[in-house]
Parts: C-alpha cells; structure tokens; sequence
C-alpha cells in the first residue's frame, strides 16, 4: 500500500514529461509562464537596483544615458550593415551566374535587452524583456552585433526566451562563406564558446579562419547571417566526416541587447 | 495546520526565486537543489502529509520557472520524496555530518533523475560541472535548516 502514492505521482510526472516532450502542453505552459511574470521581475530587481545605482552614482549620468542610446543605435545599424554586406555578395555571386538583378530585403527589427542567461543548467537559454505585445513570435532570430545569437521558442506578452546557438539542442544549418560548403551545427554542452559543425565530408576544403554563415536550408533561418569562426579541424581517415569546431561570433557573456529580427521565414 | 501551509509556502516562494535568480554561469552549474534542500526541510521537519502532491506541485513549479521540460524537476522531487520518508527515522538519530550524507545522497539521486530525462530528450550531452551540484547541495544543508527554523521559531509539531 506505501507504494500507491508514490507511484501515482511518479506515472503522473512521467506522463507530463512525454506530454511536453511530444510539444503538447506548449499552450499550458506558455499560459503559467505569463501568469508567472512578475517572479521573474523580482528576481531581476536586485540586479536592476545595481545598475540604477551605478548609473544615479555617476556625474556624467547624461552622457551615460546619451551613450547607451547611441550605443543602441550603433548595434542596429551593425546589424543591418551585416544583413547589407550579405547580400551584395550574394547578388554579385548571382549577378555573375545567372546576369541577374536582385533585390535587397527589408527587414523589420527590434532591440531587447537581455533580462537573464542560463537559468537552468541543463540549457543554454536567455530571456529577454519584449515579448508577443512587441511583435515578438517564436522562431523568429536573435543577432548581437556580429552574429547570429539564437532563436526565439518561446514568447509570453513581457517576455521571451531565446535558445542559443550553443544550447546542444539547437542546430543550424550553415555554409562556409568562402565555397558555400553546407554542414548544420550543433552546440556542446560543456563549453559555452564552441560550436561543432557536422556532415561535412572528409574531402572538402575548409580552412582555420573560415567563417561559416547561416545558410538558410530548412526554413528555420533567414540565410547569411555569420555564425562562427573555423578554430580546429580534425580529419580522421576512418571517419567519413570532418570533425570542426567553431567559435561562435558572439560572445553571449559580453551582451546586454540583442536584436530580433521580426520577419518570420 | 495553518502554520504548516505557511510553511509550504514559504518553501515554495524562497526555492522558486533561488532558482531563478541570475548568477554567472559559473556559479550556476555549482548551485544546490534549492527545491530539493527546502523540500527535504518540510518533510522531515514539518509534515509529511500529502507529501507526494506537494512534490508534483513544486516539481512543475520550478520546471515552469527554468522552463525545463514540465515534469523533469517533479519526477526528481517525487523520487526523493519517496526516499527521503523511507529514512526519515534513522535521519533524525543520525549526527549533523551523517544527515549531509543523506542528504548527498538524495541530491544524486536527483540529479540522475534531472540528467536522464535530459538524456532522453536531447542526448548524453551536459556540462560535467553539474555533478558537483548534489556536493554543494549537502553543504548548504545545515545553512537552509538553520534559516528555516529561525524564521519560523514559533512553529511546534
């Protein structure tokens, strides 16, 4: 009899589980994460007092001000400015094969300022401070100011939560920027500043320094957007593919906003 | 029973912000099972009534909270819970090191409850820090005990 309980409790969290694993209690748990809201806010109040503090203690609180919004600016333009230098030379790779004209994209974007990283240490997660009321929708990306951060899988009316290219779980398909060479990455669990690259064939070029950009393939990631720099390359003979490592264009510990792009593929 | 409510509360309060509240990555993979520690405090002090029920209820609480897959933290707390009762005894005849053993023990077990459901979702992939968590979790022991009691001075059984 001492059993019943705890097994009714176990079968009930395993059930849960398969239920969440299986993407069907998304609805439930996005509806609890909003009602959960203000947690978070309180959560976050100490290290808003911090920052309050450091800012109302400075003489210069103008400038600082002055600066942080000029700063802002600065990131999107960065960011547009890489959207930019993509697609000329996309357009001049397909000027040149096909003699054609193409167009350059507008994209919708938004500044988020990123509320926390990592709160759990089983995923590489951060939860910024705009959500759906800000036109924030799941699977849109995450850009800092060089690269690619994440992508957005979950967004309640105050705020999101973005899945880092690092977390294990997230793959992107990307190409090398110098020959177009296809592989999808795959973050590490153990370390935080590298990303593998998978798939790529044992006979393919690929240099230390090559920048590997999203390449698009699959619909989960506008493509051109660089990822990650080529730092180590092992080729085994006995193995069909490359063993590559990247280190990703950004360094999430140094970023305060991040950018979402709006436009949904 | 009032008093035990206000204790559960106060439990589930303190454990959920614990758990959430930013910290460098570094700290991060040392931290303690805050759910776990302030858990085992209500059941082997306070009330081991429907014990089970409030293990689910602060289980998906804290997995809504680190948006972990819903279930993973409850099935790890249910698990403890269970072992937890089954030494409760022997726990409270045991001197202050022993009842950190115990308690080392338990946060094992659920980390390796957290870790397989993690497995089966994403793979055997995990930043191998981790494992000193359940370490940290037992040192912490004597300090949740301490601070439980001390805000809830007037609390008899």
């Amino acid at each position: 009899m001492q059993f019943i309980k705890p097994l009714i409790a176990f079968f009930i969290a395993i059930i849960i589980i398969l239920l969440d694993i299986s993407n069907n209690l998304n609805y439930i748990k996005k509806t609890i994460s909003t009602v959960v809201t203000p947690i978070y806010f309180l959560a976050d109040f100490p290290n808003e007092i911090i920052n309050w503090i450091t800012d109302i203690g400075s003489e210069r609180e103008n400038l600082t001000k002055e600066n942080r919004k000029l700063n802002n600016e600065f990131l999107e333009l960065k960011t547009k400015l890489q959207i930019h230098n993509n697609l000329i030379l996309e357009n001049e790779k397909l000027s040149k094969l096909l003699n054609a004209s193409y167009k350059i994209p507008e994209k919708k974007i938004k500044l988020a300022k990123i509320n926390s990283i990592s709160q759990s240490r089983l995923k590489k997660e951060i939860v910024i401070n705009i959500g759906s009321n800000k036109d924030i929708l799941k699977s849109q990306i995450a850009l800092g100011a060089n690269g690619v951060v994440g992508q957005v899988i979950q967004s309640t009316p105050f705020y999101s939560r973005i899945k880092l290219l690092t977390d294990p779980t997230q793959r992107v398909p990307v190409k090398n920027s110098r020959n177009g060479t296809r592989g999808l990455t795959k973050g590490i669990a153990s370390n935080d500043n590298l990303i593998k690259v998978e798939f790529i064939t044992n006979d393919v070029d690929v240099k230390l320094g090559d920048i590997f950009i999203t390449s698009g393939i699959g619909g989960s990631y506008p493509s051109g957007y660089p990822v990650g720099e080529v730092i180590d390359i092992i080729k085994d003979n006995d193995d069909t593919f490359l063993s590559i490592h990247l280190k990703p264009i950004e360094n999430i510990n140094e970023l305060e906003f991040v950018i979402i792009i709006l436009d949904i593929l | 029973m009032q008093q035990e409510s206000k204790i559960l509360l106060q439990i589930i309060i303190i454990s959920g912000f614990l758990s959430i509240i930013p910290m460098p990555d570094a700290i991060k993979n040392f931290e303690p099972f805050w759910s776990l520690l302030f858990f085992s405090y209500w059941l082997l002090y306070v009330d081991d009534h429907a014990s089970y029920r409030y293990a689910l209820i602060l289980g998906f609480f804290i997995d809504i909270l680190q948006f972990n897959i819903l279930g993973q933290s409850a099935l790890a707390l249910v698990l403890s819970t269970f072992i937890i009762l089954n030494f409760k005894k022997s726990f409270h005849i045991s001197n202050k090191f022993s009842k950190q053993i115990y308690i080392l023990l338990v946060a094992i077990i659920y980390l390796l409850m957290m870790m397989l459901v993690n497995f089966i979702n994403t793979g055997y992939d995990f930043n191998y820090l981790i494992i000193f968590s359940p370490l940290t979790t037992a040192i912490f022991w004597p300090i949740v005990y301490f601070f439980m009691k001390s805000i809830n001075k007037n609390f008899k059984k």
